[in-house]
Protein backbone atom coordinates (compact mmCIF):
# COMPACT_ATOMS: atom_id res chain seq x y z
CA UNK A 1 0.00 0.00 0.00
CA UNK A 2 1.49 3.31 -1.19
CA UNK A 3 0.56 6.59 -0.46
CA UNK A 4 -0.41 8.61 -3.80
CA UNK A 5 0.65 12.02 -5.31
CA UNK A 6 -2.59 12.93 -3.81
CA UNK A 7 -2.21 11.90 -0.21
CA UNK A 8 1.34 13.38 -0.38
CA UNK A 9 0.00 16.65 -1.03
CA UNK A 10 -3.03 16.84 1.29
CA UNK A 11 -0.65 15.80 4.43
CA UNK A 12 1.73 18.66 3.11
CA UNK A 13 -0.78 21.01 2.31
CA UNK A 14 -2.79 20.40 5.26
CA UNK A 15 -0.09 20.53 7.61
CA UNK A 16 1.96 23.90 6.13
CA UNK A 17 -1.10 25.47 6.91
CA UNK A 18 -1.17 25.39 10.55
CA UNK A 19 2.54 26.08 10.72
CA UNK A 20 1.54 29.52 8.67
CA UNK A 21 -0.82 30.72 10.50
CA UNK A 22 0.82 29.37 14.28
CA UNK A 23 2.58 32.51 14.57
CA UNK A 24 -0.26 34.84 13.80
CA UNK A 25 -2.18 32.79 16.93
CA UNK A 26 0.55 33.29 19.17
CA UNK A 27 1.14 37.03 18.67
CA UNK A 28 -2.43 37.55 19.67
CA UNK A 29 -2.65 35.63 22.65
CA UNK A 30 0.46 37.50 23.61
CA UNK A 31 -1.41 41.33 22.91
CA UNK A 32 -4.28 39.66 24.84
CA UNK A 33 -1.81 38.82 27.78
CA UNK A 34 0.09 42.02 27.53
CA UNK A 35 -3.38 44.18 27.30
CA UNK A 36 -5.11 41.67 30.78
CA UNK A 37 -1.33 42.58 32.22
CA UNK A 38 -0.89 38.98 33.03
CA UNK A 39 2.25 37.81 30.65
CA UNK A 40 4.02 37.15 33.03
CA UNK B 1 36.10 21.31 5.87
CA UNK B 2 32.97 19.76 4.38
CA UNK B 3 32.74 20.32 0.52
CA UNK B 4 28.92 20.17 0.50
CA UNK B 5 29.36 23.42 3.53
CA UNK B 6 26.88 25.92 1.20
CA UNK B 7 27.08 28.73 3.51
CA UNK B 8 30.30 30.81 3.71
CA UNK B 9 32.20 30.86 7.26
CA UNK B 10 32.54 34.31 7.41
CA UNK B 11 28.97 34.99 6.79
CA UNK B 12 28.14 32.51 9.25
CA UNK B 13 30.16 33.90 11.81
CA UNK B 14 28.92 37.26 11.67
CA UNK B 15 24.88 35.05 12.47
CA UNK B 16 26.59 33.78 15.26
CA UNK B 17 27.98 36.58 16.58
CA UNK B 18 24.68 38.58 16.10
CA UNK B 19 21.88 36.22 17.75
CA UNK B 20 24.33 35.39 20.35
CA UNK B 21 24.66 38.90 21.60
CA UNK B 22 20.97 39.26 20.90
CA UNK B 23 19.96 36.40 22.75
CA UNK B 24 22.55 36.84 25.73
CA UNK B 25 20.98 40.52 25.97
CA UNK B 26 17.66 39.78 25.61
CA UNK B 27 17.84 36.72 28.20
CA UNK B 28 19.82 39.70 30.55
CA UNK B 29 16.85 42.36 29.84
CA UNK B 30 14.06 39.78 30.37
CA UNK B 31 15.82 38.46 33.95
CA UNK B 32 16.06 41.98 35.51
CA UNK B 33 12.77 41.38 36.85
CA UNK B 34 13.59 38.45 38.69
CA UNK B 35 13.69 38.89 42.57
CA UNK B 36 13.29 35.70 44.56
CA UNK B 37 14.33 32.04 43.73
CA UNK B 38 10.74 31.35 42.60
CA UNK B 39 11.25 34.39 40.20
CA UNK B 40 14.42 32.88 38.82
CA UNK B 41 13.20 29.22 39.04
CA UNK B 42 9.38 29.16 37.82
CA UNK B 43 8.91 32.85 36.63
CA UNK B 44 6.96 34.30 39.26
CA UNK B 45 4.33 31.64 38.75
CA UNK B 46 2.12 33.65 36.85
CA UNK B 47 3.05 33.33 33.52
CA UNK B 48 -0.33 34.11 30.65
CA UNK B 49 -1.15 31.96 27.72
CA UNK B 50 0.79 33.75 24.82
CA UNK B 51 4.19 33.22 26.25
CA UNK B 52 3.01 29.59 27.89
CA UNK B 53 1.87 27.77 24.94
CA UNK B 54 5.37 29.52 22.75
CA UNK B 55 7.40 28.14 25.30
CA UNK B 56 5.89 24.78 25.13
CA UNK B 57 5.74 24.44 21.44
CA UNK B 58 9.34 25.91 20.96
CA UNK B 59 10.86 23.77 23.64
CA UNK B 60 9.28 20.70 21.98
CA UNK B 61 10.20 21.67 18.54
CA UNK B 62 14.08 21.00 19.11
CA UNK B 63 16.82 20.85 16.26
CA UNK B 64 16.18 17.07 16.36
CA UNK B 65 12.86 18.00 15.36
CA UNK B 66 14.21 20.41 12.39
CA UNK B 67 17.14 17.82 11.55
CA UNK B 68 16.46 14.14 12.83
CA UNK B 69 12.49 14.69 10.99
CA UNK B 70 14.08 15.11 7.87
CA UNK B 71 16.84 12.51 8.72
CA UNK B 72 13.40 9.62 9.76
CA UNK B 73 11.58 10.88 6.51
CA UNK B 74 14.31 10.48 4.63
CA UNK B 75 15.18 6.55 6.48
CA UNK B 76 11.89 5.60 7.02
CA UNK B 77 9.63 7.49 4.57
CA UNK B 78 5.95 8.77 5.03
CA UNK B 79 5.64 6.95 8.41
CA UNK B 80 9.00 8.37 9.61
CA UNK B 81 7.84 12.04 9.72
CA UNK B 82 4.14 10.91 10.85
CA UNK B 83 5.07 8.63 13.44
CA UNK B 84 7.67 12.01 14.54
CA UNK B 85 4.42 14.39 14.92
CA UNK B 86 3.07 11.88 17.06
CA UNK B 87 5.84 13.37 19.45
CA UNK B 88 2.67 15.96 19.83
CA UNK B 89 0.54 13.68 21.36
CA UNK B 90 2.78 13.61 24.53
CA UNK B 91 2.20 17.34 24.66
CA UNK B 92 -1.65 16.91 24.62
CA UNK B 93 -2.14 14.27 27.04
CA UNK B 94 -0.01 16.41 29.57
CA UNK B 95 -2.56 19.16 29.37
CA UNK B 96 -4.80 17.30 32.15
CA UNK B 97 -1.72 16.85 33.86
CA UNK B 98 -0.31 19.99 34.23
CA UNK B 99 -3.63 21.60 35.26
CA UNK B 100 -3.90 18.45 38.02
CA UNK B 101 -0.02 18.96 39.02
CA UNK B 102 -1.02 22.97 39.58
CA UNK B 103 -3.90 21.71 41.84
CA UNK B 104 -2.29 19.40 43.72
CA UNK B 105 1.27 21.05 44.22
CA UNK B 106 0.91 24.60 44.25
CA UNK B 107 3.99 25.11 45.86
CA UNK B 108 5.82 22.75 44.08
CA UNK B 109 9.24 23.24 42.04
CA UNK B 110 10.42 19.88 40.55
CA UNK B 111 9.17 16.37 39.20
CA UNK B 112 11.05 15.24 41.58
CA UNK B 113 9.07 16.41 44.41
CA UNK B 114 6.11 14.44 43.16
CA UNK B 115 7.74 11.58 43.10
CA UNK B 116 9.52 12.01 46.61
CA UNK B 117 6.33 13.26 48.85
CA UNK B 118 4.05 10.53 46.55
CA UNK B 119 6.18 7.42 46.65
CA UNK B 120 9.26 7.79 49.17
CA UNK B 121 12.63 8.37 48.33
CA UNK B 122 14.01 5.22 47.12
CA UNK B 123 11.53 5.56 44.24
CA UNK B 124 12.72 9.45 43.98
CA UNK B 125 16.31 8.28 43.55
CA UNK B 126 15.38 5.80 40.94
CA UNK B 127 13.30 8.70 39.61
CA UNK B 128 16.04 11.19 40.08
CA UNK B 129 18.81 8.91 38.06
CA UNK B 130 16.76 8.17 35.03
CA UNK B 131 15.60 11.77 34.70
CA UNK B 132 19.10 12.95 34.95
CA UNK B 133 20.28 10.15 32.59
CA UNK B 134 17.77 11.72 30.28
CA UNK B 135 18.65 15.35 30.30
CA UNK B 136 22.32 14.88 29.87
CA UNK B 137 21.17 12.98 27.03
CA UNK B 138 18.93 15.12 25.35
CA UNK B 139 21.55 18.13 26.31
CA UNK B 140 24.43 16.65 24.98
CA UNK B 141 22.48 15.18 21.73
CA UNK B 142 21.13 19.17 21.23
CA UNK B 143 24.45 20.18 21.69
CA UNK B 144 25.96 17.54 19.30
CA UNK B 145 23.06 18.84 16.86
CA UNK B 146 24.31 22.19 16.73
CA UNK B 147 28.16 21.56 16.26
CA UNK B 148 26.74 19.29 13.00
CA UNK B 149 24.62 22.36 11.92
CA UNK B 150 27.34 25.15 11.57
CA UNK B 151 29.79 22.36 10.43
CA UNK B 152 27.46 20.68 7.62
CA UNK B 153 26.40 24.26 6.53
CA UNK B 154 29.51 26.62 7.16
CA UNK B 155 32.67 24.53 7.14
CA UNK B 156 33.05 25.77 10.64
CA UNK B 157 34.76 23.12 12.74
CA UNK B 158 32.24 21.11 15.06
CA UNK B 159 33.66 21.58 17.97
CA UNK B 160 33.71 25.59 17.38
CA UNK B 161 30.16 25.40 16.83
CA UNK B 162 28.78 23.00 19.04
CA UNK B 163 30.99 25.42 21.49
CA UNK B 164 29.31 28.59 20.49
CA UNK B 165 25.93 27.61 20.83
CA UNK B 166 26.21 25.98 24.30
CA UNK B 167 27.73 29.01 25.71
CA UNK B 168 25.34 31.07 24.48
CA UNK B 169 22.50 29.05 26.05
CA UNK B 170 24.09 28.75 29.23
CA UNK B 171 25.12 32.81 29.56
CA UNK B 172 21.37 34.13 29.15
CA UNK B 173 19.90 31.35 31.15
CA UNK B 174 22.13 32.07 33.69
CA UNK B 175 21.59 35.57 33.59
CA UNK B 176 17.68 35.45 33.19
CA UNK B 177 16.79 31.85 35.11
CA UNK B 178 13.20 31.08 33.12
CA UNK B 179 12.05 34.18 32.71
CA UNK B 180 14.71 34.60 30.03
CA UNK B 181 14.13 31.05 28.66
CA UNK B 182 10.35 31.84 28.09
CA UNK B 183 10.71 35.08 26.68
CA UNK B 184 13.28 33.92 24.15
CA UNK B 185 11.15 30.96 23.13
CA UNK B 186 8.71 33.47 22.03
CA UNK B 187 10.73 35.26 19.58
CA UNK B 188 12.34 31.61 18.31
CA UNK B 189 9.05 30.06 18.01
CA UNK B 190 7.69 32.54 15.95
CA UNK B 191 11.39 32.88 13.93
CA UNK B 192 11.13 28.60 13.43
CA UNK B 193 7.40 28.64 12.19
CA UNK B 194 8.48 30.95 9.52
CA UNK B 195 10.93 29.56 8.53
CA UNK B 196 9.86 26.24 8.02
CA UNK B 197 6.83 27.53 6.24
CA UNK B 198 8.91 29.34 4.31
CA UNK B 199 11.47 26.51 3.05
CA UNK B 200 8.49 23.87 2.71
CA UNK B 201 6.57 26.82 0.81
CA UNK B 202 9.63 27.05 -1.64
CA UNK B 203 9.94 23.37 -2.00
CA UNK B 204 6.29 23.40 -3.02
CA UNK B 205 7.10 26.22 -5.55
CA UNK B 206 9.95 25.05 -6.73
CA UNK B 207 10.32 21.43 -7.39
CA UNK B 208 6.61 20.59 -6.76
CA UNK B 209 4.60 17.51 -5.03
CA UNK B 210 4.67 15.13 -8.29
CA UNK B 211 7.97 15.74 -9.18
CA UNK B 212 8.78 14.80 -5.33
CA UNK B 213 6.16 12.02 -5.31
CA UNK B 214 7.74 10.52 -8.86
CA UNK B 215 11.48 10.48 -7.84
CA UNK B 216 10.51 9.06 -4.89
CA UNK B 217 8.24 6.14 -5.65
CA UNK B 218 11.28 5.37 -9.21
CA UNK B 219 14.25 5.76 -7.11
CA UNK B 220 12.95 5.01 -3.17
CA UNK B 221 9.18 3.66 -3.57
CA UNK B 222 10.12 1.80 0.39
CA UNK B 223 9.62 5.39 1.33
CA UNK B 224 5.92 5.59 0.16
CA UNK B 225 5.21 2.07 1.82
CA UNK B 226 2.20 2.68 4.04
CA UNK B 227 2.91 -0.90 5.70
CA UNK B 228 6.40 -0.78 6.21
CA UNK B 229 6.50 -2.77 9.53
CA UNK B 230 10.01 -1.21 10.98
CA UNK B 231 7.96 2.44 10.07
CA UNK B 232 4.37 1.26 12.01
CA UNK B 233 6.64 -0.03 15.21
CA UNK B 234 8.74 3.67 15.02
CA UNK B 235 5.44 5.44 14.65
CA UNK B 236 3.76 3.74 18.13
CA UNK B 237 7.80 3.97 19.85
CA UNK B 238 7.88 7.43 19.25
CA UNK B 239 4.58 7.97 20.53
CA UNK B 240 5.24 6.29 23.51
CA UNK B 241 8.36 8.09 23.78
CA UNK B 242 6.96 10.85 23.50
CA UNK B 243 4.32 10.70 26.08
CA UNK B 244 7.63 9.39 28.42
CA UNK B 245 9.73 12.24 27.84
CA UNK B 246 7.20 14.86 28.48
CA UNK B 247 5.36 13.35 31.62
CA UNK B 248 8.40 12.84 33.40
CA UNK B 249 11.05 15.72 32.72
CA UNK B 250 11.09 18.55 34.83
CA UNK B 251 11.16 20.51 31.98
CA UNK B 252 7.30 20.07 31.61
CA UNK B 253 6.56 19.90 35.00
CA UNK B 254 8.40 23.00 35.93
CA UNK B 255 6.24 24.84 33.21
CA UNK B 256 3.17 23.28 35.11
CA UNK B 257 4.54 25.35 37.89
CA UNK B 258 5.25 28.17 36.38
CA UNK B 259 2.34 29.19 34.11
CA UNK B 260 -0.67 31.07 35.44
CA UNK B 261 -3.39 29.14 37.16
CA UNK B 262 -6.04 28.47 34.85
CA UNK B 263 -3.29 28.75 31.56
CA UNK B 264 -1.15 25.03 32.13
CA UNK B 265 -4.53 23.05 30.36
CA UNK B 266 -4.88 25.41 27.27
CA UNK B 267 -1.44 25.80 26.55
CA UNK B 268 0.18 22.58 26.22
CA UNK B 269 -3.24 21.63 23.94
CA UNK B 270 -2.75 24.56 21.58
CA UNK B 271 0.98 23.73 21.87
CA UNK B 272 0.46 20.09 21.09
CA UNK B 273 -1.89 21.13 18.41
CA UNK B 274 0.97 23.75 17.02
CA UNK B 275 3.41 21.12 17.37
CA UNK B 276 1.89 18.68 15.31
CA UNK B 277 2.59 19.29 11.87
CA UNK B 278 5.91 20.72 12.30
CA UNK B 279 7.80 17.93 11.64
CA UNK B 280 6.05 16.43 8.47
CA UNK B 281 6.62 19.58 6.80
CA UNK B 282 10.31 19.89 7.84
CA UNK B 283 10.66 15.81 7.00
CA UNK B 284 8.57 16.94 3.20
CA UNK B 285 11.75 19.19 2.87
CA UNK B 286 14.02 15.85 3.01
CA UNK B 287 11.42 13.94 0.74
CA UNK B 288 12.69 16.47 -1.92
CA UNK B 289 16.39 15.42 -2.00
CA UNK B 290 16.02 12.55 -4.63
CA UNK B 291 14.12 14.99 -6.91
CA UNK B 292 16.61 17.73 -6.70
CA UNK B 293 19.59 15.10 -6.81
CA UNK B 294 21.09 16.27 -3.64
CA UNK B 295 23.96 14.26 -2.78
CA UNK B 296 23.61 13.73 1.02
CA UNK B 297 26.82 12.20 2.89
CA UNK B 298 25.06 11.54 6.19
CA UNK B 299 21.11 11.48 6.46
CA UNK B 300 21.04 13.80 9.14
CA UNK B 301 22.20 16.58 7.36
CA UNK B 302 19.65 16.23 4.56
CA UNK B 303 17.75 19.82 5.82
CA UNK B 304 19.98 22.04 5.78
CA UNK B 305 21.92 20.37 2.24
CA UNK B 306 18.33 20.78 0.89
CA UNK B 307 17.56 24.06 1.62
CA UNK B 308 20.95 25.30 0.70
CA UNK B 309 20.50 23.69 -2.56
CA UNK B 310 17.12 25.85 -3.49
CA UNK B 311 18.40 28.49 -1.89
CA UNK B 312 21.99 28.92 -2.14
CA UNK B 313 23.21 30.66 0.35
CA UNK B 314 20.12 32.31 1.52
CA UNK B 315 18.55 28.99 1.89
CA UNK B 316 21.63 28.29 3.70
CA UNK B 317 21.43 31.61 6.13
CA UNK B 318 17.74 30.31 7.01
CA UNK B 319 18.25 26.90 7.82
CA UNK B 320 20.84 28.37 10.04
CA UNK B 321 19.34 30.81 11.87
CA UNK B 322 15.83 28.30 12.16
CA UNK B 323 17.76 25.02 13.77
CA UNK B 324 20.04 27.69 15.77
CA UNK B 325 16.66 28.86 17.13
CA UNK B 326 15.29 25.47 18.26
CA UNK B 327 18.90 24.85 19.30
CA UNK B 328 18.65 27.72 21.80
CA UNK B 329 15.00 27.44 23.02
CA UNK B 330 15.41 23.26 23.66
CA UNK B 331 19.06 23.93 25.25
CA UNK B 332 18.20 26.66 27.62
CA UNK B 333 14.49 25.14 28.92
CA UNK B 334 16.68 21.98 29.39
CA UNK B 335 19.69 23.66 31.37
CA UNK B 336 16.95 25.30 33.27
CA UNK B 337 14.32 22.87 34.24
CA UNK B 338 18.08 20.40 34.86
CA UNK B 339 19.07 22.68 36.86
CA UNK B 340 16.50 23.11 38.99
CA UNK B 341 16.19 18.93 39.71
CA UNK B 342 19.97 19.31 40.66
CA UNK B 343 19.19 22.18 42.62
CA UNK B 344 15.78 21.28 44.37
CA UNK B 345 16.35 17.16 44.56
CA UNK B 346 20.06 16.78 44.81
CA UNK B 347 21.91 19.88 46.43
CA UNK B 348 18.76 20.95 48.93
CA UNK B 349 17.65 17.13 48.79
CA UNK B 350 20.23 15.54 49.51
CA UNK B 351 23.31 18.05 50.47
CA UNK B 352 22.21 20.78 52.36
CA UNK B 353 18.75 20.71 53.24
CA UNK B 354 18.85 23.90 55.70
CA UNK B 355 20.26 26.26 52.86
CA UNK B 356 18.90 29.89 52.44
CA UNK B 357 17.08 31.51 49.47
CA UNK B 358 20.56 33.43 49.09
CA UNK B 359 22.73 30.15 48.73
CA UNK B 360 20.14 28.13 46.80
CA UNK B 361 20.08 31.32 44.02
CA UNK B 362 23.75 31.59 43.91
CA UNK B 363 23.86 27.68 43.43
CA UNK B 364 21.26 27.53 41.01
CA UNK B 365 23.72 29.89 38.72
CA UNK B 366 26.80 27.51 39.35
CA UNK B 367 24.63 24.62 38.76
CA UNK B 368 23.40 26.11 35.18
CA UNK B 369 26.93 27.04 34.40
CA UNK B 370 28.20 23.31 35.98
CA UNK B 371 25.54 21.39 33.27
CA UNK B 372 26.41 23.86 30.02
CA UNK B 373 30.22 22.62 30.90
CA UNK B 374 29.24 19.11 31.19
CA UNK B 375 27.08 19.13 27.68
CA UNK B 376 30.21 20.51 26.06
CA UNK B 377 32.97 18.21 27.23
CA UNK B 378 30.27 15.13 26.55
CA UNK B 379 29.27 16.67 23.11
CA UNK B 380 33.15 16.90 22.16
CA UNK B 381 33.82 13.45 21.18
CA UNK B 382 31.06 13.40 18.64
CA UNK B 383 29.84 9.92 19.99
CA UNK B 384 27.10 8.04 17.44
CA UNK B 385 24.22 9.86 15.55
CA UNK B 386 21.78 12.21 16.95
CA UNK B 387 19.26 9.64 16.26
CA UNK B 388 20.59 6.84 18.13
CA UNK B 389 21.62 9.11 21.73
CA UNK B 390 17.81 10.50 21.13
CA UNK B 391 16.44 6.88 21.08
CA UNK B 392 18.69 5.03 23.93
CA UNK B 393 17.10 7.63 26.07
CA UNK B 394 13.75 5.93 25.13
CA UNK B 395 14.34 2.84 27.51
CA UNK B 396 14.27 5.18 30.43
CA UNK B 397 11.76 7.65 29.94
CA UNK B 398 8.64 5.09 28.66
CA UNK B 399 9.14 3.39 32.15
CA UNK B 400 8.06 6.04 34.00
CA UNK B 401 4.57 7.16 32.65
CA UNK B 402 2.56 4.69 33.95
CA UNK B 403 4.00 5.36 38.12
CA UNK B 404 3.35 9.15 36.89
CA UNK B 405 -0.04 8.71 35.45
CA UNK B 406 -1.08 6.54 37.85
CA UNK B 407 0.23 8.42 41.49
CA UNK B 408 -1.33 11.72 40.18
CA UNK B 409 -4.72 10.14 39.53
CA UNK B 410 -5.12 7.04 42.39
CA UNK B 411 -4.46 6.92 45.61
CA UNK B 412 -3.24 3.28 45.59
CA UNK B 413 0.17 2.16 44.83
CA UNK B 414 3.85 2.11 47.10
CA UNK B 415 7.02 3.18 46.36
CA UNK B 416 8.13 -0.35 45.79
CA UNK B 417 6.14 -0.80 42.89
CA UNK B 418 6.75 2.31 41.64
CA UNK B 419 10.62 1.91 41.64
CA UNK B 420 10.47 -1.75 40.44
CA UNK B 421 7.90 -0.58 37.68
CA UNK B 422 10.62 2.12 36.46
CA UNK B 423 14.10 -0.67 36.64
CA UNK B 424 11.79 -3.26 35.29
CA UNK B 425 11.05 -1.15 32.42
CA UNK B 426 14.14 0.52 31.48
CA UNK B 427 15.79 -2.87 31.90
CA UNK B 428 13.46 -4.57 29.26
CA UNK B 429 13.34 -1.61 27.28
CA UNK B 430 17.68 -1.87 26.86
CA UNK B 431 17.42 -5.51 26.32
CA UNK B 432 14.69 -4.48 23.23
CA UNK B 433 16.90 -2.05 22.09
CA UNK B 434 19.80 -3.68 21.82
CA UNK B 435 18.01 -7.22 20.35
CA UNK B 436 15.25 -5.74 18.56
CA UNK B 437 16.27 -2.39 17.13
CA UNK B 438 15.71 1.38 18.74
CA UNK B 439 11.84 1.34 17.41
CA UNK B 440 10.96 -1.02 19.90
CA UNK B 441 12.40 0.26 23.35
CA UNK B 442 10.18 2.89 24.37
CA UNK B 443 7.42 0.18 23.22
CA UNK B 444 8.75 -2.69 25.48
CA UNK B 445 9.69 -0.21 28.72
CA UNK B 446 5.84 1.23 28.50
CA UNK B 447 4.59 -1.95 28.23
CA UNK B 448 6.51 -4.03 31.27
CA UNK B 449 6.12 -0.63 33.64
CA UNK B 450 2.37 -0.80 32.59
CA UNK B 451 2.28 -4.34 33.97
CA UNK B 452 4.36 -3.69 36.89
CA UNK B 453 2.25 -0.76 38.19
CA UNK B 454 -1.32 -1.93 37.57
CA UNK B 455 -0.48 -5.30 39.57
CA UNK B 456 1.11 -3.27 42.29
CA UNK B 457 -1.86 -0.62 42.55
CA UNK B 458 -3.97 -3.62 42.35
CA UNK B 459 -1.92 -5.35 45.18
CA UNK B 460 -1.68 -2.13 47.33
CA UNK B 461 -3.58 -1.26 50.38
CA UNK B 462 -1.99 1.89 51.25
CA UNK B 463 -3.90 5.10 50.45
CA UNK B 464 -1.93 7.56 49.86
CA UNK B 465 -3.70 11.43 51.22
CA UNK B 466 -2.87 14.01 47.65
CA UNK B 467 -3.28 16.65 50.83
CA UNK B 468 0.24 15.44 51.52
CA UNK B 469 1.65 16.96 48.25
CA UNK B 470 -0.05 20.75 49.17
CA UNK B 471 2.61 20.97 51.45
CA UNK B 472 5.19 19.76 50.09
CA UNK B 473 7.55 23.52 50.05
CA UNK B 474 6.51 23.72 53.79
CA UNK B 475 7.94 20.68 54.89
CA UNK B 476 10.91 20.05 52.77
CA UNK B 477 12.75 17.22 51.59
Amino acid sequence: MTLSAAGLTTLVVAALAVVAISPFILIALLVNDLRKKSSW
Amino acid sequence: MNADAVLSTPVAVVIVAIFSVFWVALGWWLGRANRSLEDYMLAGRHVGLGLATATAMATWVTSNTTMTAPQLAYQLGIWGMVGYSLGAVGLLLFAPLAKRIRELMPHGYTSGDFIRVRYGRFAWRVFLLISLFYALGWLVSLAMAGGLLVEALSGIPYAWGMTVIVVTCTLYTVFGGLRAVIGTDFVQTLIILAGLALLAGLVIVEVGFEPVHRQLAEERPGLLNLLLPASLMFLFNNLLFGVGEIFHSNVWWSRAFAFGEGVGFRAYLLAGLMWLPVPIVAGFIALAAPALGVNVPSPDMVAPLVAGHLMGEAGAILVFIVVFAALASSLDSLLAATSDLLLNDIYRGHLRPDAGEAELRRAAAWIIIALGALAWALAMPRLGTLAALLHLTGAFVASTIWPIVFGLRWGRGSGAGAASAMILGTVCGLVAYNVIGFYVAALVSAAVSLVVTTVTFQLSRKRFMFSELAATRATGP
